[in-house]
């Protein structure tokens, strides 16, 4: 029995090492195995567009970052980070990852309006859900957190209309004058980036959050 | 040839079933699953079950082939439930077998169903192969309250000074070293896999530390002034990172060499303490199951020593009453320091009226005795109160049993029991 148990954690743990896969709870542990390069950093993230309150303002909405799990818990901003990184790709450029985004940011929106009327939470009410990509410059001394720019991939609204930003964006500016602008003079050669979840072990970051 | 393989084979019998004690495994046991208690109390697992499925979209493949469903809110509820429970009396040794089995299998369950949602945590993995070793295991032969039943029913004082010795003990722990070597054999294979040598010879670590202050939960940020000064100090980056990668690749080498061990272990803890010095991830779940390296039972020697140096007590009990003699084992049994020493007085009273001629042997029979180390005799509910000072399970309670009219209850319950003990099965009255 002894023989079998060494031999089923071996080879649980050397086929997932020799095939890089993932055969929870076995595992090839790749955190932070890819090499990081470049000095910019991509992360998506949650957006709300909710009322705009402030008087006198021009516009009559607001753009928020959700960071907060308490409105659709147990979903904290590392957790729907993930699921919006597993949902969208590499790109978002297929049908499927389309799909699936849709399908999450319809479901946090249907969610927070539900548990918001149920008085769950004193968040405001969220007009459309929305995916954005931040994109920060990495500085020494990690100065200056605020990201240089926030892009809009995708958002669904609570009327369920779906608004594919990244897809309109990409048809009326062919050649691209925005997004990864910071990458002064990207690589031809280099290859597309990982998964974005390959190192990221941010979630065994946050103490409690398992 | 033939001699090779027999050494060989004599070998590995002796990595995996040399002799042990049985306190090494059965502590370990106890302070992993107190460390998962503290842990995963605080967490509530429940409210994953009330998601819609478009959350779940990494299914992990145990659960795809094993057709397991993410439950509703209110089952994962009292799945979670009856898994916490578990946890308690698997840490206590209740109905060990039983209650390791439903930790690690129910474990299984509530810990991996947050892994379908768009991320699998790696911390939880080593947690629950080791409680599938632990549920093979006889981890539940000492520091539990099964060994302290066990140690009633034999009535046998004496007997509980000599702790089983055997292999039994000795593979569960082996096999969680091993587990922990694939697994950083694993990390260090993957880095090398994946970037060679670049992931020390570049600015990676420097980067990597960098980037990782921002892509933070809001709220839990993390910066360390440690890490950027590291981070902004290259060389010093590449040397950490070919360390690290060092001591993952060679980790499995702790499993056979004493000295590696001694350094690769301790040097694995700090790096991952380093990593959350650095960059603020924790792998608290993860290091848990240190636990399993560290030699308790040369530790519990040390401690011994230096708490007998402060004598000991000599019980007095009735060798010929059944349960005082299931009492003496029990107290032998929570006797960690070995301080405490069983004496018949039905068998050994010529010694014991040697040793302390102002007793009789009627008042001994009459009522449990305790010769303090100044050599003080205490009788009755003081007796036991005496023993506590020296039972390290009762360090907790002992400032109760001074606080009236605690003792004079106390005494009234040890009388009648004293008085009613020969019609609880005494062999002698």
């Amino acid at each position: 029995m002894v023989a079998l148990l060494a031999l089923f954690i071996v080879a649980g743990h050397g086929y997932d090492i020799w095939q890089q896969r993932e055969h929870w709870p076995f595992s090839f542990y790749p955190m932070y195995g890819r090499v990081q390069k470049r000095r910019t950093l991509q992360i998506l993230a949650l957006y709300a567009i909710v009322p705009n309150d402030t008087p006198g303002a021009k516009k009559k909405w607001q753009m928020v970052r959700v960071t907060d799990g308490k409105y659709v818990p147990p979903l904290n901003e590392v957790r729907i980070r993930n699921i919006l990184m597993a949902a969208w790709g590499r790109d978002g450029a297929t049908g499927r990852a389309q799909r699936a985004t849709e399908a999450v940011l319809r479901d946090y929106l249907n969610l927070y309006e539900a548990r918001r009327l149920k008085q769950l939470h004193d968040g405001p009410p969220m007009l459309e859900a929305r995916l954005c990509r931040m994109t920060w410059r990495v500085r020494n001394g990690a100065t200056r957190q605020k990201p240089e720019s926030v892009e809009s991939l995708m958002g669904v609204r609570a009327d369920g209309k779906v608004i594919p930003y990244a897809r309109r964006a990409a048809a009326t500016m062919a050649a691209s004058t925005q997004p990864d602008a910071l990458d002064a003079a990207p690589d031809p050669n280099e290859k597309p980036p990982p998964p974005p979840d390959d190192n990221d072990e941010s979630d065994d970051a946050a103490p409690n959050n398992g | 040839m033939m001699q090779h393989q027999t050494t060989v084979e004599s070998s590995l019998r002796r990595f995996w079933f040399g002799p042990q004690g049985a306190e090494t495994l059965g502590f370990a046991r106890l302070v992993f699953f107190a460390l998962m208690i503290w842990f995963y109390f605080p967490l509530d697992y429940a409210p994953w079950g009330g998601l819609t499925p478009a959350f779940a979209n990494r299914p992990l493949f145990a659960f795809r082939i094993l057709h397991l469903p993410i439950v509703s809110e209110t089952t994962l509820g009292i799945l979670q439930f009856v898994w916490r429970a578990s946890l308690v009396t698997a840490c206590i040794g209740l109905f060990t077998r039983t209650s390791v089995i439903v930790a690690a299998l129910l474990g299984f369950y509530v810990l991996g169903v947050q892994g379908n949602f768009g991320k699998v945590g790696h911390g939880e993995g080593i947690l629950i192969l080791a409680m599938c070793i632990l549920a093979l295991s006889r981890c539940g032969d000492a520091w539990s309250i099964d060994s302290l039943i066990r140690a009633f029913r034999s009535r046998d004082p004496i007997g509980q000074r000599n702790r089983p010795i055997s292999g039994e003990y000795r593979w569960p722990i082996r096999m969680i070293w091993l587990l922990m070597s694939m697994i950083f054999l694993g990390a260090g294979i993957t880095k090398l896999r994946w970037s060679g040598l670049d992931w020390i010879t570049t600015d990676n670590l420097s980067t990597t530390i960098l980037s990782h202050y921002y892509n933070q939960p809001v709220g839990n940020e993390w910066k360390s002034t440690i890490g950027i000064w590291i981070a902004n100090h290259r060389t010093l980056c590449k040397v950490v990172a070919g360390l690290t990668i060092l001591i993952e690749i060679g980790f499995p080498l702790a499993m056979f060499s004493r000295w590696a061990r001694a350094v690769l272990v301790p040097s694995a803890f700090l790096a991952q303490v380093g990593i959350y010095v650095m960059m603020g991830v924790a792998f608290t779940q993860f290091m848990f199951v240190y636990v399993f390296w560290i030699p308790w039972d040369t530790l519990g020697r040390f401690v011994r020593r230096i708490a007998q140096r402060r004598g000991k007590y000599e019980m007095l009990y009735d060798g010929g009453c059944g349960l005082c003699k299931g009492v003496a084992s029990v107290v032998v049994r929570l006797d960690v320091f070995g301080r405490v020493e069983p004496m018949d007085v039905v068998h050994r009273w010529k010694e014991i009226a040697a040793r302390h001629p102002n007793l009789t042997r009627e008042q001994c029979l009459t009522d449990m005795h305790v010769v303090r180390p100044d050599g003080v005799a205490v009788s009755r509910f003081i007796a036991y109160r005496n023993l506590a000072w020296a039972l390290p399970v009762c360090w907790p309670i002992l400032p109760l049993l001074y606080i009236p009219p605690i003792p004079s209850i106390a005494d009234r319950i040890y009388q009648y029991v004293a008085t009613h003990r020969h019609d609880a099965g005494c062999e002698i009255a």
